[in-house]
């Protein structure tokens, strides 16, 4: 497990791991979402990737530019481009543009069923890897376990993200049937809900 | 059907035993002697240093004292003088610090250990900088920060909690919006 603040430098460009992660998290839960619709032999497959990838794409360029949307006088220095990107609510607007981006042309196009229960499979996915490879720490712990900095132990909070991800999807994929329509989205959507639940005493 | 079963009992275990953690975590905090570090993580402690005054070297500013005297919170900026990114930030953060002067801190703290003090105090001087700078010579607070990149910003509350960390240059409405997570609210 890497830590989060650690950063990579490739020429110009510096990614923190959480942001490195992330996207390979990403690029993760879409091989998943692919595999799962595969599996199903669902002939909208093709469709519906390329609407994830337009969705992800459309959400990048969204946190790009979202200061540029605050401050539009900022684009008269085009060198700008190149230095903003981000703010504090930006990576919530990027996420939520992308999925509003995905609800809408599923309602115009009618996909089956199995996409949403596949996107909610890449999402689960994606939190699970990002989880197993980023350490995120949570309160002090009364515990005996957990990371330890100078003397202190605090909660492994991505630990227990990873446990309870990896068991909400085994419960979904072998409790749920995959023919009950919408009963593995629902169950993935409510599981998320209860896992942060579950991980808030511990959480920070 | 067996893994079905093995499921459902794990299932039923990590609920149970999450149950009891967070109860145990509740009475931990309410009756235990929590001990808080500082950590360079959103929602911990920001670790205190104490460093010399960028432009008058004999004086020494330290961090809690720092967060102790402000308002509503601190703003700790990490820069050197060679990075664009740091140059395109300066503007908006002074424009930040004219007008939150009473209730925010802003705070800069210069990487001189990746930079020279000269060029720092020239960078001062070309980018009519009014709030406080100091100088990490030996890099030290920068490291236990994850600094460099730079320019890396922090923002703290008045508890002393970082809330919001930002890697990239800033802009002013960013400012003011994360300022306003600090409990500052509306401008």
């Amino acid at each position: 497990m890497l830590e989060p603040l650690h950063t990579f430098s490739f020429g110009p460009l510096t990614v923190t791991m959480e942001m490195l992660f992330f996207l390979l998290g990403t690029a993760f839960g879409y091989a998943i979402i692919h595999y799962y619709l595969k599996r199903l032999k669902v002939n909208v497959r093709e469709e519906f990737l390329d609407s994830v990838l337009m969705g992800i794409v459309i959400g990048v360029i969204f946190y790009k530019f979202w200061p540029f949307l605050l401050e539009p006088s900022l684009l008269l220095d085009l060198r700008n481009i190149l230095y903003f990107a981000g703010g504090p609510y930006a990576s919530y607007g990027a996420i939520g543009i992308g999925f509003l981006y995905l609800i809408f042309q599923g309602y115009r196009k009618k996909w089956p069923y199995h996409c949403w229960d596949s996107l909610l499979f890449g999402t689960v996915s994606m939190l699970l890897f990002y989880s197993l490879c980023v350490k995120a720490y949570g309160a002090p712990t009364p515990f005996s376990f957990g990371f330890t900095v100078e003397n202190t132990v605090y909660h492994p909070v991505n630990v227990y993200m990873t446990w309870l991800y990896l068991l909400l999807l085994g419960v979904s994929i072998f409790l749920v049937s995959p023919k009950v329509k919408y009963a593995r989205t629902a169950v993935l959507l409510i599981g998320m809900v209860f896992i942060h639940l579950l991980v808030s005493p511990f959480s920070i | 059907m067996l893994v079905k079963r093995t499921i459902s009992i794990l299932l039923i275990i990590t609920i149970v035993f999450f149950l009891w953690m967070g109860q145990e975590q509740r009475r931990f905090m309410e009756y235990g002697n929590v001990e808080m570090h500082g950590l360079p993580h959103i929602g911990h402690l920001a670790p205190d240093f104490t460093l010399d005054n960028l432009l008058t070297p004999h004086e020494t500013i330290q961090l809690s004292s720092t967060i102790n005297n402000s308002q509503q919170g601190t703003v700790i900026y990490f820069w050197t003088s060679w990075c664009p990114f740091c140059a395109s930030s300066m503007e908006a953060l002074q424009r930040a610090h004219a007008t939150y002067e009473n209730e925010i801190t802003f705070l800069g703290v210069n990487v001189t250990s990746q930079d020279s003090k000269e060029a720092a105090e020239q960078f001062i001087k070309d980018h009519d900088i009014e709030f406080l700078n100091v100088s990490d010579v030996n890099g030290r607070v920068s490291s236990a920060y994850f600094v460099p990149p730079v320019p890396a910003t922090l923002f703290i509350d008045k508890e002393g909690f970082i809330v919001h960390r930002k890697v990239g240059a800033l802009t002013y409405q960013e400012i003011t919006q994360t300022i306003s997570q600090l409990g500052r609210g509306s401008e």
